[in-house]
């Protein structure tokens, strides 16, 4: 009899067991949202701008009812299919998707397309229609701006090294193409050495370090990003030159806006990840209550970062 | 089985043998001729080039036959540094394009004023109308940036296939007035005298820099001669 008592008390408390999981369970689910699922492919999670890029979508999405799955392509073309082929086996019902290749990755939008699935871009840009709504940095203005600085800086003169980002983004050929656009109008000012550094800290340093045997009295280094930026006032310091050449980066990260507080970096142009990440959620919520009708492509304004206004930010925006 | 047999035999061996490696020889030429190609490279790059937009030929286009059959919409410099000073959501609202999401606006803008000063970098101008004769400042040096193309209106981001085209059409449209409008400029400028302007402007909205208004210059006219 004791023994069928408490066989009855084993099976009561693991029914409440299973109970209390399941209410756990259903718990989360409601936390993660019912709306639907949304997939962020990120093409790196190796650089903190693209995190914060990555987990404000994830979080945006969530916040409007949906799942959220966070992918890290790790800048590799192949892997990003890989997501995308999962991503579409699974049913999920919207992609925000920061793309590692403006050409490379087309076809997984467009195959994403195929299958009724919705494509919005964040920061980075895709040479096709394919995606719904493309929201993009302006590189291009904020390396004007950029640069526009950078002549001020050495009094329109002196030699320079330029540091670029990854090949196959437009975002590198933007942002140098608007810093040029300003540098090449002044003779005085020569760039010594233009080396690409894969928007990679570890990548610059090692780049900086081989120039600065080659060309040891440059004035500046114009860096394509912020990573970049770190990295080559590390070879800078290491090689006891940080003081006397200028350091200018690209994004806003949270290091470089602390070096532009304490001096080490001159300026960079913020960009604003979060705000990209929030308004490609919201579109793609939009999208999946009906609405079909998006800009193209929407370039968000770059504010130029120097020593003299960067009370006014913080790391990837602006004080509030 | 003689000697002789056994020497001929092989003799016939090795010749089939070379035989097989010159059957080899050319089967593989056949395939290499068949997959490679070689054509020169200005020849390729025009191929390839072909069905993309041409930067240099699309803003000469736009300028002569868009953007100058346009700027009779261009709004009075004076009514638009008044706004500036008492009412900048108007300003934005009525007489500002917005590129994307941005709290910099671009305008299309003319006045006409006496030259009060001139220096390497441009062209000061007090403005003749009430109320506080502002001023203007006419760029001859600092063309850079996207102010003409995104003043205009006329131009939609949408109908290009990367940024990269975008913004190259304003690398052009940059190209055109350092080359041939402020040339010009730079030739008729002289202090005190009178000058009509049509041009392009960039302002903050958070953070307006009006004293003096920075433009641009698309169209100029000393007296009677008019500089586009």
């Amino acid at each position: 009899m004791a023994k069928k008592l408490s066989l009855l008390v084993l099976s009561i408390l693991i029914g409440m067991l299973v109970v209390a999981c399941g209410n756990q369970a259903k718990q989360e689910a409601g936390q993660a949202g019912n709306k639907g699922r949304i997939a962020v492919v990120i093409s790196t999670l190796n650089n903190p701008w693209f995190v914060v890029l990555g987990e404000t979508a994830v979080q945006e999405a969530r916040d409007l009812g949906y799942q959220a799955t966070l992918f890290d392509s790790q800048n590799d073309n192949a892997k990003e299919t890989e997501h995308f082929e999962n991503i579409l086996a699974a049913g999920y019902d919207a992609i925000l998707f920061n793309p590692t290749d403006a050409d490379g990755s087309v076809s997984n939008v467009e195959k994403a397309g195929k299958a009724g699935v919705p494509t919005f871009c964040m920061d980075r840009e895709i040479n096709s229609d394919a995606a719904v709504s493309q929201i993009l940095s302006d590189n291009y203005t904020g390396c004007v701006e950029l640069g526009r600085y950078f002549v001020e800086q050495l009094n329109g003169e002196g030699e320079y090294v330029e540091l670029l980002g990854l090949v196959g983004d437009n975002n590198t050929w933007n942002r140098s193409r608007g810093f040029h656009s300003v540098m090449d109008n002044y003779p005085d000012l020569k760039m010594v050495a233009q080396q690409t550094a894969d928007f990679d800290r570890n990548t610059a340093m090692e780049v900086m370090e081989s120039i600065l045997q080659a060309h040891p009295d440059i004035d500046a280094v114009f860096c394509g990003n912020d990573a970049m930026a770190m990295g080559a006032y590390q070879a800078l310091a290491a090689a006891g030159k940080a003081d006397e050449i200028m350091v200018f980066g690209f994004d806003g990260a949270k290091d470089v806006v602390e070096s532009i507080g304490a001096g080490k970096i001159v300026a960079t142009g913020m960009q604003f990840p979060r705000l990209m990440a929030r308004e490609a959620a919201r579109m793609a919520d939009q999208y999946l209550n009906g609405q079909r009708d998006f800009p193209e492509k929407i370039p968000v304004a770059v504010e130029l970062v120097t020593q003299d206004n960067v009370s006014q930010y913080v790391a990837y925006g602006k004080k509030q | 089985m003689s000697m002789e047999f056994l020497s001929k035999l092989i003799e016939k061996l090795r010749v089939l043998v070379k035989l097989r490696y010159l059957v080899y020889a050319v089967l593989t030429g056949i395939v290499l001729y068949h997959s490679v190609y070689f054509e020169p490279l200005d020849q390729h790059q025009l191929q390839q080039n072909q069905g993309e937009l041409q930067p240099a030929e699309f803003a000469r286009d736009f300028w002569e036959n868009r953007l100058l059959k346009n700027l009779e919409r261009a709004v009075s410099a004076s009514k638009l540094i008044h706004l500036f000073k008492n009412d900048m959501a108007t300003a934005v609202q009525q007489y500002g394009q917005t590129l994307g999401i941005s709290s910099t606006h671009s305008y299309l803008v003319q006045g006409q004023g006496r030259i009060t000063a001139v220096n390497n970098n441009g062209v000061e101008i007090n403005i003749e109308a009430p109320p506080d004769s502002p001023e203007v400042f006419i760029e001859t040096r600092d063309i850079f940036g996207n102010a003409v193309r995104d003043a205009s209106g006329l131009l939609n981001i949408d109908d290009f296939r990367s940024t990269m085209e975008f913004n190259a059409i304003s690398v052009e449209i940059n190209k055109i007035i350092r080359e041939e409008v402020v040339p010009e400029i730079l030739q008729e400028t002289e202090v005190g005298r009178s000058i009509r302007f049509v041009g392009a402007a960039e302002v903050n909205e958070d953070n307006p820099e009006i004293s003096p208004l920075h433009i641009v210059p698309i169209q100029v006219q000393f007296g009677d001669r008019q500089i586009s």
